[in-house]
Formats: C-alpha cells, structure tokens, sequence
C-alpha cells in the first residue's frame, strides 16, 4: 500500500501537499469533462495539462494530505481542492479512497485551520452551517493553513499564491537524517578530508611555525626512542665486561654521555615544541574568531531569528576552542602517539622481530578495552554533570526566591527537594567512579601480559643463546612506551569527530550568505527626501500565517505616522520591513520613488533612525552612546541632541558627567533616563525616516512629559514612524494608521478616526480610563 | 466594568450540551445559551475527565463543570466530542525500535492512536515530567506523546529517557 510516506518529497520525507496523485486516489477522482477514462492520476498538480486546465477552471489541483483521521487515529487522509469542489477523501476498507465530505465551492462562505492542543482542524463555514473537513497534526500545520488561505483565495475569487511552505524539520540531503535547528551540518556526513584542507589553509599564513613544529615533533620521538635501547647496549657492555673481566669503564661513559646528549636534545625540542604550538594554535584561533565575528555581522536578523544567542556565541567560543584544542594540543599530540606507536615498533622488531610481534596481542587489547569504556565513562560523567547543575540551579532559584518560601512557610519542602537532588548527584558520581573501579585493575593486568611474555620467552631466548641480556632488558624498558600510545589511540578517534564537527559549525558560519543583499543593480541615494510608499505589501514570517496583509500607504517627507493596534497586528513588522531588517514577501516599500531592495544598505542605513522600545546601551561613556551613530560628532553637537532630548540636565547631574560610563558595569540608569539618551542618539543621527517605537514603560508624570518633548523635537521635519502609545504622540500625528490582524483598518486624523467612532476611538476610551486610574 | 469575578461551577442539571449545524453550543436554563461553544480541561494531564472548563466564542468564561458525567445523555456526548476533537495527546503503549545517534533518537511508538515515528533531538529540552514515572516528549515537529510510565519501556528508551531526566 502506497502513500505518501512512500512518495517521498526532495528532502527524503512524506509532502503533504503532494505533487503527484496517491494510487489510492487515482480513479477515485473525476477526470476531466467529457474525457473518457481519461486519467488525471500522475498529472503534477504544478504543470497544467490539458485535461486540468478544461476541468479545473484554470486552477491546477491541490492534493494535501494529512496525518490524522477524522477519528483522531495516525492514518491519511487527502483533501482535494479541484475542479470548483472541495473533496474529503478517508481511507476506506479495501485500502481505496472513499469520498467523505463533498463541497462546491460556492457553498464555502469562510476556512480557517484552527490550531488546537497538540494538532489543528480545518473546519469551514458554510451557508448552512460548520464543517470540520480535516484534522491534522502539528506536523503540517503549515501547509494546512496554506490550504486554508488557497480554498478562501478561491472562495473570494482571488489569485492563488503557490509558494512553498518552509519545512519545520530539514533533512541532510545525502543521508536523510534530521538535521539540528540551527545548522545544516549533517553529523553523519561530515567530509573530514574537506574540513581538514580547510584547516590547513588557516594555518597556511603560518606554514613556516608548522613546518618547525613538526620538525620537532619529530626529532622529539626519535630521540625519545634512544634511552632503552641505549640502556639495554650498557648492560650488554658490562656482562661483556664482566666475562673478559676488563675493568675499563670508558664504554659505559660513552654510552651514558650519549644518554645524557638525547635527553639535552629532547629538553631543548620540547621547549620550541611548546613555544610554537602555542604561538600556532592561539594565532590561528583569533584568526578563526575574527573571520566568525565579521561574518556575523554581515548577516541578517531572520539568521538570529532562528537561532538562539548562546547558540551563535558558543559558535565562536565553544566550537572556535575545539579548534584551538586540536591545533595546539591535538594534533601535535597525535604526531608524537603515532611516531611512537611507529618508531617502537620499527626498533622492537629490529631488535628481535618474534618477540615483538607476541607483544603486539596485550597492545591491541589495550586499544580495544579504551574504546569500549571511554563512551561509557564520558556518558556517565556527561550525567553526573548534568546533575551537578541542576542541582546549584534549583540552589539558585531557592535562594533567590527565599523570600516566598518563607512567606508560605515551605522550608521542608525545599529542603526535601534539595536532598533529592543531592541524591541523584551521589547515585550519578558513584555509578561514574565504579568504572573506574573496574577499568584500572583491568588495564593493569592486560599491560603485564606484557611482562610475563617478555620475561618468559626473552629469558629462554637469552638461556638459549639467541638474545643477549641487555636487548632482552631494552625490551622490558620500551613496554610502557610501546602500550601507552595504544591507550592514548582510542581517544583520537572520538576526539578528532568532536573537533572536525567544531570546525564544520565554524565554517558553516563563515560560508552562510546574508539574506538581505544588495541587489545585483544598486541606486546610491546619498541624500533622501524621505518620501515613502507601501505597495500592497505582504509579509510572513514562517510561511504559515500573513502577519501583514496587502498593506498599502503613500507617506509624503516629513510626514509623522502613528501605527496603532493591539500587539500582533502587524505594527513592528511594518517597521522591520521599512527598516529592511526582512525583505517584504510581497509587494514592494519604495523611497523616493525607488524599490528599497534597489537603493544601497549603507546610504539606505545611514539616514535611516530607530529609536527602540527597549532602549540599548553599550558598554562606554554617554558620550560614546549618544555618538553610536556618527562617531566623530563633535562635542557641541552631542550636547545639542542630549539638550533637545532633555537629557542633558540629567547627564549634568551625574558625577562624571558625559564621561559616565554605562551598559554593563556601568551607572545604571532609570528608563526614562535611557529614553532620553536612546532620543539623544537619533537626534544626532538625525536621519531621514525615522522609526519610533515607543516604550510601554510607564514613567512619573514629571519624566513623562519630559520624554514627550523630547520626542516631539525628535520627529520634526522627519518621516516618523511611530508606534505609538501615548495620547499625546497619537495626537500630534500627521495621520494615523490602525491595524488589526495584519490588516489597516482605518486611517485618518486623530479628530477624523474619532468622529468615525470605530476600532481607534475605542482604544482612545480604554487608554484614556486607565490613565486615570494610574493617578500619579 | 463589570463582570463576574467569582468562579461559576455549573449544575449540570440544567445545563443542554448540544450541536447545532456542525457548531457546539451549550444553554443553561433559564439563563443563557452560548452560540459557540468551547470546552477546555482544566487539568489536561491529571484529571482530564473532571473540571472542564467551557468558553464562548469570545473566550470567556462560562462555567466550570465539574463532572461531565452528570450530564444527559447527548449532552455528555456532545461534550466528549468537543474534548476529543480538541486535545490531541497519543498515549504510548510499546516501543517498536529505538535508534539513537549523535543525540538524535529515532523512535517508532505503538501508541493508542496507531503507529508513529517520531525523531526527538534535544530530548533534554523536550522532555517534561508530570508525574512519578509519567512524561511528556516532544519532538522535532512538535508533537508530543504521553508515556505513562517510562521505566516500563524497553530498557535502552528506559535509560535514554532516565538519562535526559
């Protein structure tokens, strides 16, 4: 039995809206007019064919299908919009598809997708009433709504949008797994050749530290070869001794001073091998982080929109220090381990080749066993990490909330709550140190395998003639050097995936486009007039709901707009569009005359001002603040914005003045006070169109009127777009926009919309009232 | 401004739960009738058969009933039909495979809505106890999926979950 999880779409999973006709639908659906078993199974609903054009009215077929019956059982279900009709269509006994729900059209007044608890319905009003036609899961939420949007396009004679709807889950293209939110490195597919040739080339300015470094990192292992075997020739000199019974000790002298040269030598490599790497990693890292930081700057608020800030940051810190970690200390690390492992090898066997090769069995047990106790250990440390924290969160919270517990007297309650968690921290560490318990004694007995074998059959070999004492102690000598590089070996493995994923989130970073580019062809503007036009524009933010809908409005230069409406009516999306913080989804806001996405970002930017609702202060001086935008200002001129602002008495007041440093541990201002200084910071930028979101925040009423004179020297002679809240801004606007639902509602004069006695006079009343009641 | 703050609780001897042209409406006699019915549990995950909640259209509050199962007949009904249509919580019952890889756990349910694969990441952040051994997971196109008791699963989603705790 087919389906649509067998029909899979481009990204490898079930499409709800699909493309082709499910078998279970073919046959089941009328062809076309007249045409006589003519099939419109396997026609893609996206090419019209002939038999669809005649049939469909113009309107090619939409199949959507759902997840979830109609008795609420995991199962499809197709909805299919054709031909005029909306059809239901369940799976029926035979595995056939049964038409349940049959509507023209023309029946249709209105469809919503209601969204519900943990799925949604697509339910219709009709002229005789309400049908559920489907439901669905939150799964294709999206594309039930865009079916929704398609049957009241065509219930209103409208002209259809066929756009894609944005997939929550995306799935890495070559192998189908489920790729994270916020990145599309596939964690199966990860190209390690590729990411280590990009390594490589951060390090290429560097190439001549590099090269030194493995030149010493080579040296340093051939040298650290020396010492056993030059032990075993002393033993062998002094039994040689003995037997002719010279007493000449000049040999062994020799030897040991040899001895003592390697240990100079490897002294002095390891002293430059430190220098370099250090130099290498920590160079190389801020070379990494600059290129991650500059690059995200470049990119575009919809990438912070789906990502998380820790997210990004860990980016630069967490997976740029992976990094730092594999170069400084990774890599030559594993050099040294594998010319170990190789340089031991290549002498043991030199030395005594069937000796060597027994002593290999106890090295690779000794690999095998790491590798399948490090997983463990880590998960069991990854645990007992896990519970630490919680544990000093739920510490924090309690403290911090000390203050209710005692006022409902819960003391015991939180005290029993924090054994609980200490409980688990102990049960955690304990299961973790038990490993250990079990690991070492292990790994001991499996590395004196070595000795046993060394010393049984090396010393029948020397009985026997075939091996003299010193090599058969040169042997014992190079056990631990021999079986130590196995150990380390096991860890590379996991560690390089840890490192090459770090690297590939780096450079995910560093390759991700900005959304919000110049266009191919750009109109510099340097100077505006700040004349601007919204040309039925539409937005959405996630394809699954218009939060602005067919938005029109022609503003003259220097005309004061107050954008009114509840929160989600669409007032900050007209600003970030305006702000071209997103680019529109239809339609198109023109300046001057000229589409925004044609003019140049950095003109575009430069006379372009926001004053925010939440105002933002870095980390610096008032003075450096006020300045933000025109760092060069000088003196007079931020003093002028702060005056007109009527933030200057306040700045006075402060001890240093201008100088006061504020943002994080700085002085630490009142809002109102950031108001006026957020003010200070337009007026001085003194752009063109201006953006004002006004803050909710309620001040006293001295401050309060302070705040707005400030405002009103802000927007004079400007474009302003206010998002208003205050009477008295609403007042002083030019015109007055009301939105609701994405949609303008009203427009006028504030005595014009009053008189109108509609949605804005209301919102006055309620304003109004609750003013009062705030009394001071 | 005024409007009832004390919370109502309704007799549902006089309460008519009842369907008229696809839409739910409710009256209570000799007071009201609400044209567009909306019933909500109150509390969804511990008690979801008593204190349902019901709205009219514009989201208010009509009335709590306490126990449905005091209605008539058709109201009962009626009523059941609205919360079965509204919340949409599969309860599972077996797990039939369990993969887990690069903290992505690939799972298909036996649930008593049928058969579900579900792909949890992050299970960490989608993971919410609601009881001794009951959770609620989450996963990655936001679905959830009731597990009445997670130490009764096979043993790797038993430690994967215990893990994530």
């Amino acid at each position: 039995m087919g389906g649509p999880r067998a029909r899979a779409g481009p990204e490898g999973t079930a499409m709800p809206i699909l493309e082709t006709l499910p078998p279970e639908l073919e046959g089941v659906l009328p062809g076309a007019a007249g045409a006589n078993g003519a099939r419109v199974a396997g026609a893609p609903s996206a090419a019209l064919t002939e038999a669809d054009q005649a049939s469909a009215n113009g309107h090619p077929r939409t199949v959507f299908a759902t997840d979830v019956t109609a008795l609420g059982r995991y199962g499809t279900e197709w909805l299919v919009l054709h031909d005029g009709r909306v059809q239901v269509f369940e799976r029926g006994d035979n595995g056939q598809a049964e038409l349940r729900c049959d509507l023209a059209i023309d029946e249709i007044r209105e469809a919503r997708a209601e969204p519900l608890v943990g799925n949604g319905v697509l339910r219709v009003r009709t002229t005789d009433g309400y049908v559920d036609l489907i439901r669905y899961s939150q799964a294709t939420a999206g594309e039930a709504n865009m079916v929704a949007r398609r049957v009241n396009a065509l219930v209103n004679h409208q002209e259809i949008r066929y756009d894609q709807v944005e997939r929550r889950v995306r799935h890495c293209p070559k192998c189908k797994r489920v790729l994270p939110d916020d990145s599309d490195v596939c964690r199966g597919c990860i190209n390690r050749r590729a990411v280590m040739l990009r390594l490589y080339r951060f390090l290429a300015p560097y190439r001549w530290h590099a090269a030194a470094s493995a030149f010493v990192i080579l040296s340093t292992s051939v040298a650290e070869l020396a010492p056993p075997w030059i032990g075993g020739r002393i033993v062998d000199t002094i039994v040689k001794s003995v037997r002719t019974g010279s007493r000449d000790l000049t040999p062994v002298v020799y030897l040991v001073l040899f001895f003592a040269a390697t240990r100079v030598w490897v002294a002095g490599m390891m002293y430059c091998q430190r220098r370099l790497s250090s130099f290498l990693g920590a160079r190389t890292l801020m070379d990494i982080r600059v290129a991650m930081f500059d690059r995200l700057n470049l990119l575009s608020l919809s990438y912070y929109d789906k990502r998380t800030v820790g997210s990004v940051m860990s980016r630069i810190t967490n997976d740029a220090d992976h990094l730092w970690d594999f170069l400084t200390d990774g890599i030559p690390w594993f050099l040294s381990t594998l010319l170990a492992i190789v340089g031991t090898s290549i002498v043991l066997f030199g030395m005594n080749w069937r000796l060597a090769a027994m002593l290999l069995t106890p090295g690779i047990l000794v690999f095998l066993l790491n590798r399948w106790f490090m997983p463990r250990a880590r998960r069991r440390w990854k645990n007992v990490w896990l519970r630490i924290s919680r544990m000093y969160s739920s510490l924090g919270t309690t403290l911090n909330g000390m203050r209710v517990v005692k006022a409902f007297a819960q003391e015991p309650r939180e005290t029993a709550r924090f054994r609980e968690r200490n409980l688990q921290v102990f049960r955690a560490s304990y299961a973790a140190n038990s490993m250990w318990a079990i690991y070492w004694p292990m790994l001991g007995i499996v590395m004196s395998c070595g000795y046993y074998i060394v010393w049984l059959y090396g010393g029948s070999a020397v009985l026997a003639g075939a091996m003299s004492v010193g090599t058969l102690t040169a042997f014992a000598g190079y056990l631990v050097r021999f079986y130590s590089p196995f150990q380390e070996f096991s860890r590379v493995i996991d560690w390089s995936t840890r490192s090459l994923t770090a690297a590939e989130r780096v450079f995910e970073v560093l390759d991700t486009e900005p959304e919000i580019r110049n266009a191919a062809t750009v109109v510099s503007m340097p100077e505006m007039r700040g004349e601007v036009e919204f040309d039925n524009v539409s937005f959405t933010y996630d394809r699954s709901r218009l939060v602005l809908d067919s938005f029109s409005l022609k503003v003259a230069a220097g005309e004061m707009i107050g954008l009114v409406g509840h929160s989600g009516a669409g007032k900050t999306t007209i600003v970030n569009l305006l702000s071209r913080f997103y680019d529109v989804t239809e339609g198109a806001i023109r300046v001057d005359g000229v589409d925004i996405r044609g003019i140049d970002q950095a003109d575009f930017r430069r006379q372009f001002g926001i004053v925010l609702q939440e105002p933002f202060l870095f980390p610096g001086t008032i003075r450096d603040n006020i300045a933000y935008a025109k760092p060069e200002a000088t003196i007079d001129e931020v003093m002028r914005a702060a005056k007109a602002a009527n933030a200057h008495e306040l700045i006075l007041r402060f001890p240093d003045g201008y100088d006061t440093p504020v943002g994080e541990r700085g002085q630490r201002l009142s809002g109102g006070e950031r108001q006026r200084i957020s003010i200070a910071r337009a007026i001085l930028h003194d752009p063109k169109i201006l953006i004002l979101d006004e803050a909710t925040a309620s001040v006293d009423t001295e401050t309060e009127q302070l705040i707005q004179q400030a405002i009103q020297r802000l927007v004079q002679n400007r474009t302003t777009f206010a998002i208003a809240h205050r009477l008295s801004t609403l007042r002083n606007a030019d015109r007055l926009v009301v939105m609701k639902e994405g949609k303008m509602v009203e427009c006028g004069t504030h005595d014009e919309l009053m008189e109108q006695d509609g949605t804005y006079a209301s919102l006055v009343k309620v304003q109004t009232e609750v003013n009062r009641i705030r009394a001071i | 401004m005024a409007e009832t703050t004390d919370l109502r609780y309704l007799d549902p001897s006089r309460l008519r739960v009842f369907r008229v042209r696809g839409l739910a409406r409710a009256t209570i006699e000799g007071e009201r009738s609400v044209l567009a019915l909306v019933a909500t549990r109150a509390f969804p995950l511990s008690d979801p058969d008593h204190y349902i909640g019901l709205l009219d259209g514009a989201g208010k509050d009509v009335g709590v009933v306490v126990d449905p199962g005091q209605l008539d007949p058709e109201s009962r009904a009626v009523l059941q039909e609205e919360l079965e249509r509204r919340y949409f919580l599969p309860v599972v019952r077996k797990v039939l495979s369990v993969t887990e890889e690069f903290g992505t756990i690939y799972w298909t349910f036996d649930t008593d809505r049928g058969v579900k694969e579900a792909v949890v990441r992050n299970l960490r952040d989608n993971l919410q106890e609601v009881a001794a051994n009951r959770v609620l997971l989450t996963d990655v196109e936001g679905n959830r999926y009731d597990i009445p008791d997670f130490s009764a699963l096979d043993p790797l989603s038993a430690d994967i979950v215990f893990r994530h705790l």
